[in-house]
């Protein structure tokens, strides 16, 4: 499936990665745990 | 929850050299490499395919942080910028390895590669000197150097297959 970028994919490890980051970055964050980079 | 955490590390936690990988400290860093991310690994992905990617991903963000954990063993590291600076590595190992084959794209086209690739490398130091001082220079620079490392391997397994 391609968007309107030619390389950027929709089903790709670039879209993975980055609902990984996301994923991780908001549990971070409802959690807490990256305060001062303490529990990081 | 899988910092790079050196005293950590050398007690067992082998898994953080990954999962430091995913982890970000703010939503500037996490911004900044996302878009980079966007950027630099849909083209990879594009030119060398999928299973390449994840290769040099995985392999990037393990040197980088075990170079990072090595040089630095006092700090808290997290980020993917390990990975980014890792295909950077393999970019510019690439373009350096396959210089003749850029014959036919020109000299004028040549020319820009270069000045893009300068200019990469300049703004990248620059962006880093002038930014906070809790950013892992050992980390890029090993993720970086394995990168270069990478593409010189797969162009070495490349002549000898064909």
């Amino acid at each position: 499936m391609e968007m309107c970028c030619p390389v950027f994919r929709l089903l790709s490890m670039t879209t993975i990665m980055l609902l990984i980051y996301l994923g991780v970055f908001i549990a971070e964050a409802v959690i807490g745990l990256n305060r001062a980079g303490e529990l990081l | 929850m899988g910092a790079n955490v050196p005293i950590l590390i050398r007690q067992g936690g082998v898994w953080r050299l990954i999962t430091a990988a995913v982890l970000h400290i703010n939503f500037m860093h996490f911004f900044g490499n996302i878009s980079s991310t966007i950027i630099l690994l849909s083209r990879f992905e594009y030119t060398f395919g999928t299973l390449n990617c994840i290769i040099i991903y995985l392999v990037t963000a393990i040197v980088g942080n075990i170079f990072s954990a090595l040089c630095n063993t006092t700090t808290i590291k997290a980020g993917a910028s390990t990975c980014l600076y890792g295909l950077l590595g393999v970019m510019i190992g690439y373009i350096i390895i396959n210089w003749r084959g850029f014959e036919k794209i020109g000299p004028i086209l040549k020319c820009q590669l270069v000045c893009l690739c300068l200019m990469l490398i300049i703004f990248t130091i620059l962006f880093t000197s002038v930014g906070p001082n809790n950013i892992d220079y050992f980390g890029h620079l090993g993720s970086f150097l394995a990168g270069l490392f990478i593409s010189g391997i797969n162009d070495t397994i490349l002549k000898t297959l064909c």
